[in-house]
């Protein structure tokens, strides 16, 4: 035996408005763009821990070439820094290696190769342990002149303030588009207000109860979140997928992979629930606060 | 003897519309359980106020307003659907759903109730039969004449068994042979112990039927009785 309720999606054929033909899409564009926004702040925010990872407790120290012979200063160098207790490790980039790095910007040939280039040493600081950096490099340079400490510090604050910047431009597009999604929903419950008004009079004159008039705005709601929400989520999935695909490695842009985790996945996933939760209160409030204007 | 039940009673009633005058005055007025009234008036003398007052559709500005022992003069509107579901209306614009068959508008009520499938097939069927529609289930009220879609709104005011039964002009549209009939038909749900209240502007049809009359002037409750006897008499002062 099947229940009244079935039937009441004719008396109120809001799936027939004007507003429910095209409603859908704008909710699968608003999704698709949120999803976007939200999936460019979650990629920034792993690339950060990244970032983090890579170069936090590390430096580099720089040994300028000397035509005196560059390799005795770079060993004496890794011997003191190895002398330092806080220092772990110190590790001489082999030349080729740096010249490697150059030639995308200096073009290979005989000028890159003849251009004298400092030794780089990547030096791992021991965890737990304070390095005086400045009475480091004041030691440096008194045993092998000009050589120079880079910190990162500074530089990955910088990117960070930066990275954080383009998270919180992401998150707020997200949510901006979220809620755009969510107005449409309330537009809609509003236009579907105004075109049934006659049938919801006559719903309230026979004893329909105002909640039960709600419930088919909140269903008509639910459906259109969800299936612009799939849409704009599947679309914006697909576009992330090619962009993964067709993006050049990390170290091609000196950046490390932006992927999503599989819970940061999940949480894209759950944009249609979120908007679809959304628009199903608004769509509520929106029609339980029209009828008891109405009296 | 026990006093007769009181479905309806109303004491001193004014009604108002936003900041403008009163369109009802000290109305005073009660219908006892299963009694059948008309209401009659001019134009623009107050009946259909007097009938929004009755099923809630407005509050009263001030006075009294009781249904079924129950003060509702500021009732809330949570306990609004419980009530009317209690009355049924029969409204001068018929009041039918455009794209809903003459079933489907006769269906509502019970469907607003979460009735069962079954249950309202067949009172469906059974009313729109009883009404004369029985060929007419399908139909859209755009294929009906105003005599049939008056008898689909008297269906729908009374599948739900209405303790009291509202009609505002239910004869407006029709003509004198249809309009008898239906109030014949009225008077059908009157013997099973519904309380009727007729609000019409036609003399003759009260006069015909010889139920005790309500009559409204100027939004003034002025004539109590029958049409026939009281033409002329005054309320005392």
């Amino acid at each position: 035996m099947t229940s009244g309720r079935s039937h009441m999606g004719r008396v109120l054929p809001l799936g027939r408005d004007a507003s429910s033909r095209y409603g859908a899409w704008i909710v699968a564009a608003t999704v698709y763009v949120a999803a976007l926004g939200l999936a460019a702040a979650m990629a920034i925010a792993s690339a950060e821990q990244s970032w983090r990872g890579t170069f936090a407790g590390r430096i580099s120290v720089q040994v300028p070439a000397s035509p005196d012979g560059t390799e005795n200063r770079v060993a004496e160098t890794v011997a003191l820094l190895l002398a330092t207790p806080a220092i772990e490790e110190a590790v001489p980039i082999d030349e080729a290696v740096s010249r490697a790095l150059l030639e995308p910007w200096l073009g290979a040939g005989p000028g890159l190769d003849a251009l004298p280039l400092p030794t780089l040493i990547d030096v791992r600081l021991r965890r737990g342990t304070e390095l005086d950096i400045v009475a480091l490099e004041v030691a440096l340079d008194a045993a092998v002149p000009g050589t120079r400490i880079d910190e990162h510090g500074l530089w990955l604050e910088r990117v960070l303030r930066f990275t954080r910047a383009l998270q919180a431009f992401g998150a707020a597009l997200a949510a901006l588009f979220a809620l755009t999604a969510v107005a449409t929903a309330v537009f809609a419950t509003r236009a579907g207000l105004a075109a049934h008004g006659e049938a919801i009079g006559i719903m309230r004159l026979v004893g329909a109860r105002d909640a039960g008039i709600a419930r088919q705005f909140v269903a008509h709601s639910r459906n259109l979140a969800i299936k612009g929400g799939i849409v704009g989520c599947a679309l914006a999935a697909a576009t992330l997928f090619l962009l993964g695909r067709f993006a050049p490695g990390g170290t091609a842009l000196m950046l490390p992979e932006m992927t999503l985790s599989p819970m940061q996945w999940g949480a894209l996933a759950g944009l249609p629930l979120v908007v679809t939760a959304l628009g199903m209160a608004s769509a509520r409030l929106t029609v339980m606060r029209a009828l008891s204007r109405a009296g | 003897m026990a006093a007769e039940k009181e479905i309806v009673r109303l004491e001193n009633v004014g009604l108002q519309y936003g900041s403008g005058p009163e369109v009802l005055r000290d109305i005073s007025l009660s219908l006892a359980a299963g009694s059948f009234h008309f209401l009659t008036g001019a134009s623009g003398a107050g009946k259909t106020s007097l009938l929004r007052l009755l099923y809630l559709a407005v509050r009263p500005s001030r006075g009294s307003l009781h249904l079924f022992d129950q003060d509702v003069s500021s009732i809330g509107r949570k306990q609004k659907p419980a009530l009317r579901r209690r009355i049924g209306v029969v409204s001068r614009e018929f009041g039918l759903i455009a794209h809903l068959t003459a079933a489907e508008n006769v269906a509502l009520p019970l469907r607003v109730s979460n009735a069962r499938e079954t249950q309202i097939r067949d009172y469906v069927t059974e009313l729109l039969r009883w009404v004369g529609l029985g060929q007419d289930l399908d139909e859209l009220p755009s294929a009906l004449s105003d005599v049939q879609k008056q008898r689909v709104a008297i269906a729908r005011a009374v599948i739900g068994r209405p303790d009291l039964l509202l009609a505002d002009e239910p004869t407006g549209s029709v003509d004198d042979n249809a309009a008898i009939r239906l109030i014949h038909l009225l008077e059908e749900l009157h013997k099973v112990g519904t309380t009727v209240l007729v609000a019409t502007h036609n003399d003759s049809l009260v006069n015909r039927f010889g139920h005790p009359a309500y009559a409204l002037d100027g939004g003034e409750m002025r004539r109590v009785g029958r049409v026939a006897g009281i033409r002329g008499a005054r309320r005392p002062g």
